[in-house]
């Protein structure tokens, strides 16, 4: 007759820039050490976990006796900085084995470390990584972009309200479903100082990352003085993407892939090389004389 | 110090009807007390010593709370189905339904056969209220008393015109207007053998919701738009359906109810709801959960097993059978997304015979999983299901899931419309 319990419901992985990631400087630890530790962005995020999808841009070893990694993963806006340690084995693999630069999709955790010079590093500790590619990156920046907007109305309607305390939170009650978001707001109004100013320059940022995506699809046009731009891909990868988009299941002919890979301008002999490559790592097989799947 | 106690006593010699000797009271309500026993829980005991039971006081069904014992209802039975649950192993009969009086409707439960049928306008004792989906709801026990009238009862008037989005489990006198899509025939076993009902889809501008009607009515028919009232809500497979009876007045409308599926739905408002009928999400593989890939069936009931041992027929031939159970996210709301062994292949495109090729090449019984992982996690998915909630968690069975197109240019110059604006 005992109540079945309630599964917890899981957690949301938020959609942040790294821009807004990176600047959050509040903190909250919720009861024990085994509750989960929660950043507060600017934008009233109270955030455990979050999902990006980015371009690795840098992976360094910097344990001593065991692994530990430290990952760079671009997004339009910054870099969010990863570690993967001993706890997370398949992250670190997955990390030891990838060549920069590369999507990946990641579901991790905020973390925050605090050296002893008082200075604080915020990053994130993999739970979740794979390959992905440069459409699912557009699509994560747009959703992560229109999430972010979102969110950004929200606070700068709460300002403009003038309301504090209880009436603030009653008028935030109206707009808000969600009570992680609704008590990270809460939080965020009265932590972050000129958050009006915050804002607006996030809204800047967010213009900027949906414009970096809006360029013309499948040439890749680095915007000038923008250094987090992923630079040109790997003939591999551009080749592993063609048999990506063709390969329904059936496989795709060896010559059909070379007539595509030459439009998209890689030579023949590229093209055998990296196919090589791909086959190699395990990333496509032959089943047949001139016919390739992917894996 | 009797002083101060002697309201309780009061108290615990009315609940025995006075039968037993104040001083035998007192002294075993001292005693205990002395042993430091909270005054209601020492008054609970003594009650319970000399055989009584605390009075129950008489509640309104809007009055209820959840917690609350020994009450007393006096209602009308609305709508009741004999249910099997299974208890720590062990097969229980019960019977859940709804009741209603002047003031409001609640669910309910009988732990007992009280021999209710829909109609019954019944008085209960010693009636307790527990939380059922955060809403009170009474339950009779076995201390509970059933004793049915011969009274009429005024349910509360609602003829306010509900959309379907807005009805709930329990809702009772159920006003609202739908276009039928599809509807059917049923039969169904009953206590008194075979009958038959109807079953079917009907819909209104945003929302899609199954219905059952225990009469057949003419009106009834595919393409009918149809204003319903005096009807009632009650889940099925977790999902809200709306129920035609003896009582409920329907009437055919020379009007049509154009069905516009919602698109862009948010997981995050998806699953605030009870259940939902034919939606469908889109958001982000987060998690491929431990089960996924190829599995083990028994093939007398389907239930997953492993080692060809089933817990129920013992050493059977397993069926071979693949799923996908994964965490779909959008950034508003995250919940299970279930997918069957034809959309396993729709979208990781392996059949059965090559999961199990994987599986004895790679010598893992992780392989496929592994496989799966690889080609979902972290891409973009749209699945269209119903969901549901039980105890497995906020749940999408899939009747159908695809990679979303992407249309990333038009979507850019929206948000960059918006941002201007």
């Amino acid at each position: 007759m005992e109540k079945i319990e309630k599964i917890m419901d899981r957690e949301i992985a938020w959609r942040i820039f790294s821009h807004e990631f990176n600047m959050s400087s509040l903190y909250v630890n919720e009861g024990d050490e085994r509750a989960p530790n929660y950043i507060i962005t600017p934008t009233g995020v109270k955030c455990n976990r979050l999902f990006i999808i980015g371009v690795v841009t840098e992976i360094e070893n910097i344990g001593k006796d065991n692994n530990l990694w430290r990952v760079r993963i671009a997004d339009p806006t910054g870099v969010f900085t990863i570690y993967a340690g001993q706890y997370q084995p398949e992250a670190a693999i997955f990390f030891s084995e990838l060549n920069v630069p590369a999507y990946v999709a990641l579901v991790g955790k905020a973390r925050k470390y605090e050296p002893e010079d008082g200075s604080i590093y915020l990053s994130v500790r993999p739970e979740e990584i794979n390959f992905s590619d440069e459409k699912q990156r557009d699509m994560w920046v747009l959703e992560t972009a229109e999430r972010t907007l979102e969110r950004i109305k929200i606070i700068e309607d709460a300002l403009n309200s003038g309301l504090t305390g209880n009436e603030l939170q009653e008028f935030l009650l109206q707009k808000v479903t969600n009570t992680a978001l609704l008590n990270g707001a809460m939080l965020a109004i009265q932590h972050y100082k000129n958050l009006d100013n915050t804002l607006l320059e996030l809204r800047k940022t967010i213009t900027h990352a949906i414009e970096t995506v809006s360029l013309e699809s499948g040439i890749i046009k680095p915007q000038p003085g923008n250094k987090e731009e992923p630079s040109k891909l790997e003939p591999k990868e551009v080749l592993a993407a063609i048999i990506d988009e063709l390969d329904t299941g059936k496989g795709i002919s060896f010559s059909r892939v070379i007539e595509i890979a030459q439009k998209a301008g890689l030579d023949a002999q590229t093209v055998e090389l990296s196919l090589k490559e791909l086959m190699d790592e395990g990333r496509c097989y032959e089943p047949k004389i001139d016919l390739l799947r992917k894996v | 110090m009797e002083i101060e106690f002697a309201p309780h006593i009061e108290d615990i010699k009315r609940a025995l009807d006075n039968e037993i000797e104040e001083e035998n009271i007192i002294a075993d309500l001292k005693k205990l007390l002395e042993y430091r026993v909270p005054i209601n829980e020492a008054k609970r005991s003594l009650i319970k010593k000399y055989g009584g039971s605390e009075k129950s006081a008489a509640r309104k069904l809007k009055d209820i709370r959840i917690g609350e014992r020994n009450i007393d209802i006096t209602g009308q039975v609305i709508e009741i189905t004999e249910k099997t649950v299974n208890i720590k192993n062990i097969e229980k009969t019960l019977f859940s339904g709804i009741i209603g009086d002047e003031t409001s409707s609640r669910s309910f439960t009988a732990w007992l056969d009280f021999d209710l049928n829909p109609g019954d306008v019944i008085s209960v004792t010693q009636a307790y209220v527990k939380n059922w989906k955060e809403q009170p709801e009474v339950n009779f026990g076995p201390r509970s008393k059933v004793t049915k009238l011969n009274i009429k009862i005024q349910l509360p008037e609602d003829f306010e015109l509900k959309k379907l989005s807005e009805l709930r489990d329990g809702d009772i006198n159920v006003h609202t207007q739908f276009t039928i899509l599809n509807i059917e025939v049923i039969y169904i076993n009953t206590k008194d053998g075979s009958r038959k009902i109807l079953g079917g889809i009907v819909a209104d501008e945003d929302t899609k919701l199954p219905i059952t009607s225990w009469v057949l009515l003419p009106e009834l028919a595919a393409g009918n738009t149809i204003e319903v009232k005096n009807t009632y809500v009650r889940s099925f497979r977790g999902v809200p359906t709306l129920n035609i009876n003896e009582s409920s007045v329907v009437t055919k409308l020379e009007k049509k109810l154009e069905y516009m599926e919602k698109e862009g739905l948010r997981i995050g408002d998806v699953i605030i709801k009870e259940g939902a009928y034919d939606i469908v999400v889109e958001g982000n593989i987060l998690s491929i959960r431990p089960g996924s890939g190829l599995i083990s069936r028994c093939p007398e009931c389907s239930r997953v097993i492993q080692k060809n041992i089933c817990r129920m027929h013992g050493k059977v031939d397993e069926i071979k059978d693949m799923r996908i159970k994964a965490i779909i996210d959008d950034g508003t709301g995250a919940l299970t997304l279930v997918l069957d062994s034809r959309l396993t292949q729709k979208i990781c495109g392996i059949t059965i015979e090559e999961a199990q090729k994987i599986t004895k090449t790679a010598v893992s019984h992780k392989a496929v999983e592994d496989d799966i992982k690889r080609k979902l996690l972290g891409r973009r998915f749209a699945a269209r299901g119903n969901m549901s909630k039980g105890e497995f968690g906020i749940t999408l069975v899939a009747v159908d899931a695809w990679e979303p197109p992407g249309t990333i240019q038009e979507q850019a110059q929206q948000l960059l419309g918006r941002i201007a604006g």
